[in-house]
């Protein structure tokens, strides 16, 4: 489904490049839940930029479903690879209603006429219920913001949904409301994720294989059963599994 | 009034309320519903929930910075046996930093942009002690900088804020307040904003102050696991009130069902990836009975 | 079924409307009563309303006609019976003209509020969303204009076009866009990372879309608080242009030019330049207070965010 090879990827900061990803490659299969774990400034987010184009200066290979990415994006591509952002704060327009919101896509291209079945439908699919159609942003609480971001992300029955930390602006109830909620949705449309985290507890939770990212590196990857066995090799994957297991034992 | 004891709480609340006039005429909100914590020498709190639950409003009372359409009342809110709630704005400014002290969440807004760090940490500790030389409160500065593990103590103090990590920030904020050896310090979600690796260390550095100096710490925090391992003492927070305080290590035990959802709805690294128990809120919450002390 | 105001209000302050219509009027009514609850706003929105049944119904309120000339009583000072604001130069009742020149003024002032505010939105908004050699191209018209002070330029133009209200109009309008412009790009810049705009790009919102659903309703609130705050400005550059004898011709009574035939006698009869002056004063002082009061109403900073 994605392919990417030797990606890097370099944006200005104050005038000077950084090598934001240098040197990334991975492989994910149809219908697979693949995770990119690392700390802030890994670069993992970097990734799911340029892969949806929205970071321009980079080299490598990327193909999705075969097709090899150029510097732009197609209409098509839209409608196949979505994402769903970190803040549910930030990625919903503060003046769009809830209907304006889901219908955008649609109208964008040039899905008007379904309209309001799509968007009733696309609500009953993250389980908001059809009163929450009109509503703005600032009158959601965070968890049903988010769903409506993913439900935005679906409305074009995409085949490849990129997840960019979807759950670490939430609270933890809700997090585990929203995870769910990706289960179950790519067990019922066969959808491939490509979930981004800092959390290691949180990624293997939803993908069965991950990457752990470190300086925009990826420094190993593995299996969650590998996870899970105790056999990360790097030293720096343990850090990370240490961290998350002890405040688990404690817990 | 009885003199306090060597055991008497460094700070003890008792039945606080906050509340928020509601918009446009409507009933007011109430945000923090009769919570009481105390916190002793040398104890570390810790006071957890979700967002919305009024923990970070508890912090602010206790402090006296809340936001100006804030109304609140409680039956005792002292601090080393001084009724803060009589306190004027002189005495305020002379406790808040030397006595009590608090870390936010997140340094890039606590830390002022256009001022070097040196400059920063010196005018704050000269600002508590005006007897205090600008050469001698560099010294104090540089050793408090120090004493938070930063490498490069001397690179760090000609910065500007905005060149240091999330990381480094939020150490010199907690040198910042630690250097004016505060009894009690509030630490608002002082690692949430950090990643796994920096919130280890910092977490270190505060447990050191307090076994070191005697220090009292509330932490607020919704990280229930985090502060299990970490703190000696946890009240859970839900929709304005405690509704269970007890022993840290205690916490697999918890009894509230609240307490126990939160910590079924954790994902586990090692777990199975079935989906996870939802916590579903109980109405008998909202007015049940509120958690006594167990300790 | 009864309607009372008050499921009218639960009607409109629903949290959770059944309609695009519902929930639209639910957020007009929110800032609407935000903006009650802002005494100074009040009394500026209440100025303007009755400026504007001035508007509407002036010339038959005006108990003389402005126009009509009587020498015989030249300059009596206000309170003279018959004439309760005194009379000019040329005996005519400056309480009609002021009420009959409400219209021609706040004439020009909305023509120039309804072509400045749009101009300056597109230019700022496309500059700032596009970016790269549009940006640089526009931001730089932006500058020549802004370098000009402004009644100088307006001056210019009217003097190239030959006096007249709508060469004023016009001349007025192209000396204010720019710093609309300037303003709408700040406010595009600070939008144009969030990641609603990145979302609206991913599934393949086209510039111009971008432009008009998404940038420019979050642009518009601090142009329309821009606006009513430079509302002054405009009536005093256009009084300015009137007072130079470039704006409305004589004998139309507005309200620049009223003063400015007062000048000639300002020092004897204070009153023919004043009253003019003084309506000026009260509209540009409404407007201020309303954009004010819009400023701290529309200001998504100042909002709780509890």
């Amino acid at each position: 489904m994605i392919r990417v090879r030797d990606l890097r990827v370099r944006y200005r900061e104050g005038g000077r490049p950084v090598d934001a990803v240098r040197g990334v490659s991975f492989d994910v299969a149809p219908g697979e839940c693949f995770g990119l774990v690392g700390e802030s400034g890994s670069g993992k987010s970097t990734v799911l930029r340029a892969l949806v184009g929205l970071a321009s200066d980079w080299s490598g290979t990327m193909s999705v479903e075969g097709e090899p990415l150029g510097k732009s994006r197609s209409p098509r591509f839209h409608r196949r690879v979505q994402m769903v952002f970190q803040d549910p704060y930030g990625s919903l327009h503060p003046r769009h209603t809830v209907d304006q919101a889901l219908s955008e896509p649609l109208l964008v291209h040039g899905l008007g006429r379904e309209r309001d079945r799509r968007v009733v439908q696309g609500l009953a699919d993250v389980g908001l219920e059809e009163s929450f159609r009109f509503r703005y942003p600032h009158q959601l609480s965070g968890g049903q913001r988010q769903r409506v971001a993913i439900a935005r992300a679906l409305m074009l029955d995409p085949v490849l949904l990129l997840l960019d930390e979807p759950t670490s602006a939430l609270d933890v109830s809700v997090q585990a409301e929203i995870l769910n909620l990706l289960h179950r949705l790519r067990r019922e449309r066969g959808l491939t994720l490509l979930l981004v985290g800092h959390n290691l507890a949180v990624v293997a939770h939803m993908a069965r294989r991950l990457a752990v990212m470190q300086a925009g590196e990826i420094v190993e990857t593995l299996t969650t059963a590998q996870l899970r066995a105790g056999t990360p090799t790097h030293p720096y994957t343990r850090c990370l599994l240490d961290a998350a297991r002890i405040s688990r034992r404690r817990g | 009034m009885t003199a306090p004891s060597p055991r008497a709480p460094l700070l003890d609340i008792e039945d606080l309320w906050v509340s928020f006039p509601g918009a446009f005429g409507a009933a007011p909100v109430e945000a923090v519903r009769g919570v009481s914590v105390s916190v002793a020498r040398g104890e570390r709190v810790a006071l957890v929930g979700e967002s919305g639950s009024g923990k970070s409003l508890t912090a602010r009372a206790i402090v006296g910075l809340m936001p100006p359409s804030a109304c609140w009342r409680a039956r005792r809110l002292t601090f080393q046996g001084q009724d803060l709630a009589a306190l004027s704005k002189r005495d305020w400014r002379r406790l808040r930093g030397r006595r009590l002290a608090m870390v936010l969440q997140d340094p890039r807004y606590s830390l002022n942009p256009v001022m070097r760090v040196d400059r920063q940490v010196i005018e704050a500790l000269r600002a508590a002690d005006p007897t205090l030389s600008r050469l001698a409160a560099r010294e104090r500065a540089r050793a408090a900088l120090d004493a938070v593990h930063l490498r490069d103590v001397d690179r760090v103090m000609r910065a500007w804020p905005h060149q240091l990590s999330g990381g480094m920030g939020q150490r010199v904020m907690i040198a910042m307040m630690v250097a004016l050896g505060p009894d009690l310090l509030i630490a608002d979600e002082p690692t949430s904003a950090l990643d796994v690796t920096t919130q280890t260390q910092v977490l270190a550095i505060l447990d050191e102050l307090v076994e070191a100096r005697g220090m009292g710490l509330l932490f607020i925090s919704h990280d229930l696991p985090l502060v299990a391992g970490f703190c000696d003492r946890v009240a859970v927070m839900h929709a304005g009130r405690v509704v269970e305080t007890l022993p840290a290590a205690d916490l697999a035990h918890a009894r509230h069902p609240y307490t126990r959802g939160l910590l079924a709805a954790l994902p586990d690294p090692e777990g199975s990836p079935d989906p996870l128990p939802v916590l579903r809120h109980d109405p008998a919450w909202w007015d049940g009975p509120s958690g006594g002390d167990l300790s | 079924m009864t309607v009372s105001p008050a499921s009218w209000r639960a009607w409109l302050l629903s949290e959770a409307p059944a309609s695009r219509l519902q929930a639209r009027l639910g957020r007009a009514t929110r800032l609407g009563l935000a903006l009650g609850h802002h005494p100074l706003a009040v009394a500026g929105v209440g100025v303007l309303a009755v400026l504007l049944v001035v508007v509407a119904i002036g010339p038959w309120l005006a108990p003389q006609d402005p126009a009509a000339q009587n020498l015989d009583a030249r300059l009596l000072p206000p309170g003279t019976p018959g004439f309760f604001l005194g009379t000019d130069e040329l005996g005519r009742d400056i309480l009609s003209r002021l009420l009959c020149g409400a219209r021609p003024t706040l004439g020009i002032v909305a023509l120039v509020a309804v072509s400045v505010a749009p101009l300056g939105l597109v230019v700022g908004s496309v500059a700032g969303t596009v970016g790269g050699w549009i940006d640089a191209v526009l931001m730089r018209v932006t500058d020549i204009f802004l370098a000009f002070p402004r009644l100088i330029l307006a001056l210019a133009l009217v003097g190239a076009l030959g006096p007249g209200l709508e060469n004023a109009v016009l001349a007025i309008a192209l000396t204010s866009w720019p710093p609309y412009a300037r303003l709408a790009r700040a406010e595009t810049l600070a939008v144009r990372r969030s990641d609603f705009i990145a979302a609206a790009r991913l599934y393949g919102a086209s510039t111009p879309r971008l432009v008009v659903r998404h940038v420019m309703p979050l642009c518009l609130g601090s142009v329309i608080v821009r606006l009513t705050l430079d509302m002054a400005g405009i009536i005093l550059t256009a009084a300015g242009l009137g007072f130079l004898g470039l704006g409305a011709q004589p004998p139309s009574p507005e309200w620049g030019a009223m003063v400015s035939s007062g000048r000639k006698v300002l020092l004897d009869h204070w009153w023919v330049a004043t009253m003019p002056g003084v309506a000026i004063c009260v509209v540009a002082l409404a407007f201020n207070l309303l954009g004010d009061g819009l400023r701290d109403v529309l200001d998504p900073k100042d909002t709780p965010t509890r």
